[in-house]
Order: C-alpha cells, then sequence, then structure tokens
C-alpha cells in the first residue's frame, strides 16, 4: 500500500517519542498527529480511510474509546499555522483564509471500544482553531465558504 | 505467548527479529504493518514451526491473492491447528476463496473466518461456501461485511448454513443484499439446525418488507442473543413488525442493535414494552432515531419496571433535550441495573444534566459508564457533575467530549478527581480546548493517580 514516507515519518517520531517519556509531545504536535494529513494518505481500502488513519495517528488505540468525530485536514501544517496570525472571530477561534480538503470520519454504529467504524465525508471548508503560542493546538469546527 | 503490533511499518530486521518470536506464539497479530506476499512466505514457515499456533490475525495488509496461497500452504499441514483466521482488508480477491476453499475443508480445528474489506464477490464467497459444506469444516464465526455480495449469495449460503450446525455467528453487513435476498436468507436460517448465535445485517439494504422474515428467526431460533439491523430503512412499521418475533417467548435475546434504522417516537410504544418485559434483553442501541422527547419519556416509563434487567442503553443523537431529563432522573432513582447509559449528541444543556444528576446521586442508582459527549454543556453543570463524580462510587467512566466546558469547567471535573472518594477511572475529554495552565493540572493529576486515565 503506497503510505507517504513523510506521514509515517511524522507518526513514528511522535509515538517513539510520547512511548520513551523522554520528550513529551506538544499540544501543536498532538493537533497534527490528530488532523493533518497532507497529501492525504492513500488506504488500502477507500471505504476504511477514517479507521485506517485513526489507527495509524493512535487517535483509536486499544484502551481508548472510539473517537465520535474526527477530521483530517489535506493542507499543510504551515497552511494552518497562517490561520493563527488571522484575526479572532468574536469566540475567539481563528479561520484559515482559504478553504481547504478536508475529511470529517463520523462514528458510525454502536461501537465506543475498537474496532471502531465510521463513515466519512469530503469537504472543502474553512477551519476553525485556537491557538496558543501562534501555534493551532485544538479544532473547533469547520465552516463552508461563503457562496 | 502472544505477539500483538499495530500501524508498525516493518525494517527488515524488525521483521526478522519478530519472525524468531513468533515460532512459539499461541496468537499472533500483525495488523496494518505493511506487510506483503513475501512476507506470507515467511509467516508459512512460522506455521510450520509452530503447532501451537491458534490465532492469526493480519488484518489492513496488502497480502493479495498470492500471499494468501503462500500462507495456506501452511495452513494445509496436518500439523497446523489454527482455530481464528482473520484477514479483512487484505486485498484478497475471488482468486483467493479456491485457496480458502481447501482450508475449510481440510482444517477442522479452523472455528473463526473474517474476511471483510476484501472484493471476493458472489462468485468468491459461493466457492467458500462449498469449502463450508464438508463435513470437516467445523465452522463457528464467519465475517463477510463489505465483501461486494449481491443477493445471489444467498442460495449457497443457505446451503452450507444447511449443513453446518456448528455456526454460532454470522456477519454480512454492508452488502447489497435487499429485501428478496434477507427474506430468503431467513427462511434458510429458520430451517438450519444450526444454533445461531449472532447475526448482523447492518446496511443490507433491508426496509419493513423482510422484517416479518426476520421476525420469524427471532421467534424459532432460541439460540440467537445478538441481532443487529443497523443502518436500515426499517422505519416504525418495521419496527413493529420485529418486536412480534422480540416478544415471542422462544426469543432469549440479549443485545438488539437498531441504531440509524428511521424509527421515530412512534416505536417507542413497542420498545416500551419489549423493555419492560424482555428480561434477557441486556443492551439495546437506539443511536441516531428520532425519538425526541416523548419518545425517550416512553423509554423511561419502561425502565421503572422492575422486570426490565436492561443494563446497556444507547440513545446517542436520538433528537432529545432538556425536556426528557426530569423522566430521565426520576428513571435513575428507580432503576438498579441500568449499568452504562449512552446520551451524548443530545441537546441536553446544563439544566437537563443538572436534573439527571440528581438521579444519578440516589442510591438506587448503580450506573458504572456515563456518555455525556455534545450536549451543549458548559462550566455551570460542572460543580454538580463533580459532587456525582465523587459521591458515586460505581462510577468509573464518564465522557464529557466537546463541551465548551472552559477551564472553569475542567478545574472543577479535576478537583472532583483529585478526591480520594472518587472512583472515575476513565474521563473522557475529547476535543475540548482548554488554556496551558490546566493542560499542565491536567498532567499532575494522572501523574499523581496513576490509575485515572485522561483521555483527549
Amino acid at each position: 500500500m503506497r503510505v507517504s514516507m513523510a506521514g509515517w515519518a511524522l507518526c513514528m517520531v511522535l509515538v517513539l517519542a510520547a512511548l520513551a517519556g523522554t520528550v513529551a509531545e506538544t499540544r501543536y504536535e498532538k493537533f497534527l498527529r490528530q488532523h493533518v494529513d497532507h497529501p492525504r494518505t492513500s488506504t488500502l481500502a477507500a471505504h476504511r480511510y477514517c479507521e485506517t488513519m485513526l489507527a495509524r495517528r493512535r487517535v483509536t488505540a486499544p484502551g481508548r474509546p472510539c473517537k465520535p468525530t474526527n477530521t483530517f485536514v489535506h493542507a499543510s501544517a504551515e497552511e494552518l499555522v497562517a490561520a493563527c496570525s488571522q484575526a479572532p472571530d468574536a469566540t475567539g477561534f481563528h479561520s484559515t483564509p482559504t478553504a481547504m480538503g478536508l475529511t470529517v470520519c463520523r462514528l458510525r454504529g454502536r461501537d465506543t471500544r475498537p474496532p471502531c467504524t465510521y463513515r466519512s465525508r469530503q469537504l472543502q471548508h474553512h477551519v476553525r482553531v485556537s491557538c496558543l503560542n501562534g501555534q493551532p493546538v485544538h479544532l473547533a469546527d469547520t465552516y463552508a465558504p461563503p457562496q | 505467548m502472544e505477539l500483538d503490533i499495530q500501524c508498525e511499518e516493518m525494517s527488515p530486521s524488525r521483521w526478522a527479529e519478530l519472525l524468531s518470536t513468533m515460532k512459539s506464539c499461541k496468537t499472533i497479530r500483525l495488523d496494518d504493518c505493511n506487510l506483503s506476499s513475501s512476507s506470507c512466505e515467511d509467516l508459512c514457515s512460522i506455521i510450520n514451526m509452530n503447532p501451537s499456533l491458534t490465532e492469526l490475525k493480519l488484518n489492513n495488509n496488502e497480502l493479495g491473492d498470492e500471499g494468501i496461497e503462500y500462507l495456506c500452504k501452511g495452513l494445509l499441514m496436518p500439523s497446523c491447528s489454527l482455530q481464528k483466521l482473520w484477514l479483512q482488508n487484505c486485498n484478497l480477491t475471488s482468486a483467493s476463496c479456491e485457496t480458502l476453499r481447501s482450508v475449510l475443508s481440510a482444517q477442522p480445528s479452523l472455528t473463526e473466518l473474517h474476511v471483510g474489506d476484501n472484493k471476493l464477490g458472489t462468485a468468491g464467497v459461493k466457492v467458500l461456501c462449498q469449502g463450508m459444506m464438508n463435513p470437516n469444516c467445523k465452522l463457528q464465526k464467519l465475517q463477510l461485511e463489505y465483501c461486494e455480495l449481491t443477493a445471489d449469495i444467498v442460495e449457497p449460503l443457505n446451503a452450507a448454513l444447511q449443513s453446518k450446525p456448528t455456526l454460532k455467528e454470522l456477519s454480512l453487513s454492508n452488502n447489497t443484499l435487499g429485501d428478496t435476498a434477507v427474506k430468503q436468507l431467513c427462511w434458510g436460517l429458520v430451517e438450519a439446525s444450526c444454533n445461531l448465535e449472532l447475526l448482523h445485517l447492518e446496511n443490507c439494504g433491508i426496509t419493513s418488507d423482510s422484517c416479518r422474515e426476520i421476525s420469524a428467526v427471532l421467534s424459532n431460533k432460541s439460540s440467537l442473543l445478538d441481532l443487529s439491523v443497523g443502518d436500515n430503512k426499517i422505519g416504525d412499521s418495521g419496527l413493529a413488525l420485529l418486536c412480534q418475533g422480540l416478544m415471542h417467548p422462544n426469543c432469549k435475546i440479549q443485545k438488539l442493535w437498531l441504531w440509524d434504522c428511521d424509527l421515530t417516537s412512534a416505536s417507542c410504544k413497542d420498545l416500551s414494552r419489549l423493555i419492560s418485559t424482555k428480561e434477557t434483553l441486556t443492551e439495546i442501541s437506539l443511536i441516531d432515531n428520532n425519538l425526541r422527547d416523548s419518545g425517550m419519556e416512553m423509554l423511561c416509563q419502561a425502565l421503572k419496571d422492575p422486570k426490565s434487567k436492561l443494563q446497556e442503553l444507547w440513545v446517542r443523537e436520538c433528537g432529545l433535550t432538556t425536556a426528557c431529563c426530569k423522566a430521565v432522573s426520576s428513571t435513575l432513582s428507580v432503576n438498579k441495573h441500568l449499568k452504562v447509559l449512552h446520551i451524548g449528541e443530545n441537546k441536553l444543556g446544563d439544566a437537563g444534566v443538572e436534573l439527571m444528576c440528581e438521579g444519578l446521586l440516589h442510591p438506587n442508582c448503580n450506573i458504572q459508564s456515563l456518555w455525556l459527549g455534545n450536549c451543549d454543556l458548559t462550566a455551570a453543570c460542572c460543580a454538580t457533575l463533580a459532587t456525582v463524580m465523587a459521591t458515586k462510587q460505581c462510577l468509573t467512566e464518564l465522557d464529557l467530549s466537546y463541551n465548551s466546558l472552559e477551564d472553569e469547567g475542567i478545574r472543577k471535573i479535576c478537583e472532583a478527581l483529585r478526591n480520594p472518594s472518587c472512583n472515575v477511572q476513565q474521563l473522557i475529554l475529547y476535543d475540548i480546548f482548554w488554556s496551558s495552565e490546566v493542560d499542565d493540572e491536567l498532567r499532575a493529576l494522572e501523574e499523581s493517580k496513576p490509575e485515572v486515565k485522561i483521555i483527549s
């Protein structure tokens, strides 16, 4: 299966670091792990993108209940960091200046324990984030570009 | 000895290292490890050398038909006594089915075969069914989700089921079967001598049209404990028909999954009768059905009946609001059996949760696991939640994900966790934003109380 080497490399570095306990993952690194997949990973079974990605990114893992929703953004980390230099809106969130490709994964069925089953939707939306020290640390929501 | 690895890309040296440990493993799970057909050659030798291997799980590896050929060479050895074989999402096609058929015909030790997420197609699975017909085959569990099966699979499948009294679990979810095929399947299941315990037909294109036949399976097979028809548009009329079978004295159903079935509050009358009379029913999922407050109130009434032995109730995303929380609270103060309540994705609000907490605090209430994700909660309800956490020793798991609890709310929850009388072991806080200070506080808490896991 075709796997983005950069994606794997990032994943392994983060996971190994977290496991080694030597350098705890920062909140920004966790944001990238849970939410950024660029370029979009092509998975063996296209309808299992969510299951595959969530497992690879340790969002789904033994001992963790299935995360009900998770959004993967198919844009570079830099583009998301750029959101933080935009003025925040009334609720304190920062929007990306442009719409970006996303896959929204929504938990289906009844399971809260792995294996977790998801339905995916691909969208072209602006992303709203919370920022700390100029870096995104929380994905608040997404919205369609105004027509 | 167990080997269990997930999502790890294997370097050649790592693979070699693992191969030597595999020689003495009873169970091997290598999920999404970038294995290929050449890995299967190695695994074949392992199977030959390791007669104590009982479980082999290789989901999510691009093994391909070629890989399966190698693997099965090992599986066909008389010394092999493999019981469970999982090959989901391994890029298999109908070409693999001939090889798998020979394993099914030759290995009576094989009790479990999971081959979902492979484009086996009707032609391929037909060949598998032939393997199942062999008297040597003692298969108990068969999983064929997302195999691109069509209605034509039912005839050969029924023939195989007739010959297989050992079969206990069958999953055909996510195959476009349609009502006609499902009806035929049900007739076959009623005729078959197998004591089927689990039947999963999620997203199979079922409507109310085949519910009478599914009902017949329910009233004929007392062995059936676990039924899922989730993600099928059965509607209220379909549910009414299903209830005929569910309510039958022969039916000993324990787990019933009716998620996303187009049910409304109109179904709740029948569901209430089921909950308050079927003492075998321990778990029911009604996720993503527009039951609304009126429907929920009916269910709450049923749960007050002492005959109800329900332990798990899943009403996530059911169109509930604050309005039903009084009824929920009242039920919690009476019902001693309910252990798990999933009520997230409903606009309960702070007021709703405050009401629920009254019921939770009642000594009769034995809730262990409570799921309130995305319920429009804020910091305002956290003081009351904290009281519940510190008072209810039975509460071990609490989900508050996607609620804007803010620093103030999280701090109150932390305080409760620090309380020695709080037994919450798993606190789920997915996608909530908090400051760096609160982040530090959460980390410190996890360190000082290692039995507590904070999941985010």
